[in-house]
């Protein structure tokens, strides 16, 4: 194979709060292929983040589910872990003209099938559970979603 | 005269039970304000039915006498009807919306009083006809009717029209006192007014006057009865009060000494019984109230441990999956290569996390089960695949203890099943791990067939085994079985219970026989392919 999905130049988002994980991917990504890893490690205002995503222009979108949130009542410091911000993200991506191309991965602590079933009827294209994968499958996974994009 | 003595027991009867409910009342309602208007009732009450006895009593001999008593009996009855209507507004808790209607049933009730007590306008005197009587009324007898009228509407009035909008229990309530008054009220315009005014007929008034008791009873019931338990206490004490007064009346009664003697001993002896009676009915309903309530405490408390485990589950599965994905990392020699004396360690630990992410999950199934918020994700898949995966994911362990492994298949393959290959596959899985686990030497068999509509999934072993009386305990959670306990240090006892539960949500049986401990056991899983 001369070039596989690997070798490419390919640009990933990952959106995701608790920094070991994205150490953990930033080191499977860097050692095994030539991705740009571009990270979202925060949440504050979902318009702002949103134009965010936009600006980088992402080929593949790996989404963490349960992300910290500034509440309205707490505005100014402290926040809370909803998970209902990962929902609402993944549903304006695949609204909006601009980003429902981009595939997504979910990639979530959540198991329940109820979880799975609303990220996909949202539009997710895989849905992964953190503790049952290895940091391989993650690449074979952005793989595999790439490539029946693009067939 | 026997209609004296009739007339004579009913007064007195009517007297002690009035006392009795009005002390249940006081003893049972927690309102206090309904209290309150509902022991001013039973007093009115009771003026009202002796008052207009006495002058009957006493009559030809004081007729002056006479008059005041049965005058006091007649400025007493728009204070009574005055006195419902305080009552109803109270019941239905609407105070402040009926204020000016309040207000003018104040005036008018008050006014009436003032008629009838203090001026010769509605009672101008009384006559005796035989042992009858009768009272001659005075020119203010048609408004006076009228301001009852007004009474009885003003009380009527709120009362039906919340009592659409009432709570259930308020309408229940509400139920038993609408029955008293109309029942009072109907007595009332026909004994008390129609009789005596246009028909002239006098000496039936008492079943006007005497069916304020019964709107007494009805509405003391109404007032206590909060629940079911209660009224069981109160009818019993109510039962209780009756026959004693029924005996002491009896007592009283009596015309020899010896008479008095053996009924004085039956009224003193079912006082000691009566009372025995109703300690024991209050004692019952207060240990079914505690069982009940350490009942729902339980349950609350076993819905708590259900979500904390959900909860802690979650939690624990980001860093064990955290510490998986490094481990992993550094195993594959993706930062680089480590010296040879850690991968022995480092494959160890990896293990160990492997084995605490089940754990985990076993967890996290457990507390779905009982949350009930498993779901099956069904789809037509092929079983033997899927046994075939277990086989190969256990081989390196069966392999390490120097097991025969095997798996026996039908030639032809089986029709596919439907439903969540995923939780099936766990079923198995747990199965066939235990097997292993529990097998020291010898073999661990799965084999596949059909039988009619069903796959029958078995897997023998020639391991510890179990005894016959445990094998209840076997598919409880938290459970291990005889020597299980020993050797299965790290199992959390949840395998078994989960695999069951999930055979069961596909309408299908798992069941376990063994010939005895020592001996080796067979597990069997029969699932329906459309389940």
């Amino acid at each position: 194979m001369a070039e596989t999905s690997k070798t490419k130049n390919l640009k990933v988002l990952l959106i995701e709060d608790d920094p070991y994980v994205v150490q953990l991917y930033q080191d499977i990504i860097s050692s095994e292929t030539n991705w740009q890893l571009e990270v979202i490690d925060s949440l504050t205002d979902l318009e702002k983040d949103f134009g965010k995503i936009k600006k980088i222009t992402p080929d593949v979108i790996l989404l963490d589910l349960i992300l910290p949130a500034v509440p309205e009542s707490k505005k100014g410091g402290g926040y809370i872990l909803d998970k209902e911000l990962g929902f609402q993200i993944l549903e304006r991506l695949k609204k909006d003209e601009a980003t429902k191309k981009i595939p997504v991965v979910v990639i979530s602590a959540l198991s329940g099938e109820i979880d799975k079933d609303r990220a996909k009827a949202l539009g997710a294209e895989k849905y992964l559970v953190k503790s049952e994968i290895l940091p391989f499958q993650i690449i074979k996974v952005v793989e595999e979603v790439l490539s029946s994009y693009n067939s | 005269m026997p209609f004296f003595t009739l007339n004579q027991i009913l007064v007195l009867l009517i007297n002690l039970l009035a006392i009795v409910i009005g002390f249940l009342v006081l003893k049972h309602s927690p309102h206090k304000k309904i209290k309150t208007i509902f022991l001013f009732m039973t007093l009115l009450m009771l003026f009202w039915v002796d008052f207009a006895y006495f002058p009957r009593l006493i009559g030809k001999e004081f007729p002056f006498l006479a008059l005041f008593f049965l005058k006091i009996a007649w400025l007493v009855t728009p204070l009574f009807f005055t006195s419902l209507y305080f009552l109803t507004i109270f019941l239905l808790e609407k105070e402040r919306k009926y204020k000016n209607l309040t207000k003018s049933v104040l005036f008018f009730g008050l006014l009436s009083t003032f008629l009838t007590g203090l001026t010769n306008l509605v009672v101008a005197d009384i006559k005796f006809a035989g042992p009858y009587l009768a009272i001659e009324y005075g020119p203010a007898m048609l408004p006076f009717l009228a301001m009852i009228s007004f009474l009885i509407f003003a009380t009527l009035f709120p009362l039906f029209r919340e009592y659409f909008q009432a709570s259930r229990i308020l309408k229940s309530k509400l139920k038993y006192f609408i029955i008293g008054l109309f029942g009072f009220y109907l007595a009332n315009v026909i004994f008390n007014i129609l009789f005596p005014l246009v028909f002239k007929i006098v000496h039936l008034y008492w079943i006007g006057d005497y069916s304020t008791f019964f709107l007494l009873g009805c509405t003391a019931y109404a007032i206590v009865r909060k629940e079911l338990f209660e009224v069981k206490v109160i009818l019993t004490e109510f039962l209780v009060a009756l026959i004693a007064i029924l005996l002491l009346v009896d007592f009283f009664l009596s015309k020899t000494s010896f008479e008095y003697f053996w009924k004085g001993i039956l009224f003193f002896t079912f006082l000691i019984f009566g009372n025995f009676l109703i300690k024991s009915v209050i004692r019952e309903i207060k240990l079914r109230k505690k069982l009940e309530e350490a009942y729902q405490k339980l349950k609350k408390l076993d819905e708590a441990k259900t979500e904390f485990v959900s909860i802690t589950s979650h939690q624990l599965r980001g860093p064990l999956g955290l510490i998986k994905g490094y481990l992993w990392m550094i195993l594959n020699q993706k930062y680089g290569p480590f010296p040879e004396k850690l991968s022995r360690p480092l494959k160890n630990t990896f293990e160990a996390t492997q084995r605490l992410v089940k754990v985990v999950n076993d967890l996290l199934n457990l507390s779905r089960i009982e949350l009930g918020k498993i779901s099956l994700e069904k789809r037509y898949f092929q079983i033997e695949k899927i046994v075939d995966n277990i086989y190969k994911e256990l081989l390196p362990v069966a392999q390490k203890k120097k097991l025969e492994f095997k798996i026996e298949k039908p030639k032809r393959p089986l029709p596919k099943i439907l439903g969540d290959p995923l939780k099936i596959r766990e079923a198995i899985f747990n199965l066939v791990d235990n097997a292993i686990k529990y097998t020291q030497e010898g073999f661990v068999k799965i084999s596949l067939e059909e039988k009619n509509g069903f796959v029958l999934i078995k897997i023998a072993d020639s391991g510890i085994g179990f005894d016959p009386q445990e094998i209840k305990d076997l598919f409880e959670k938290f459970r291990r079985v005889g020597r299980g306990k020993l050797i299965d240090t790290q199992g959390t006892g949840l395998g078994l219970y989960i695999a069951k539960k999930f055979i069961e949500l596909h309408k299908g049986r798992l069941w376990a026989e063994s010939p005895g401990r020592g001996k080796g056991s067979t597990f069997y899983i029969k699932l329906p392919f459309n389940g």
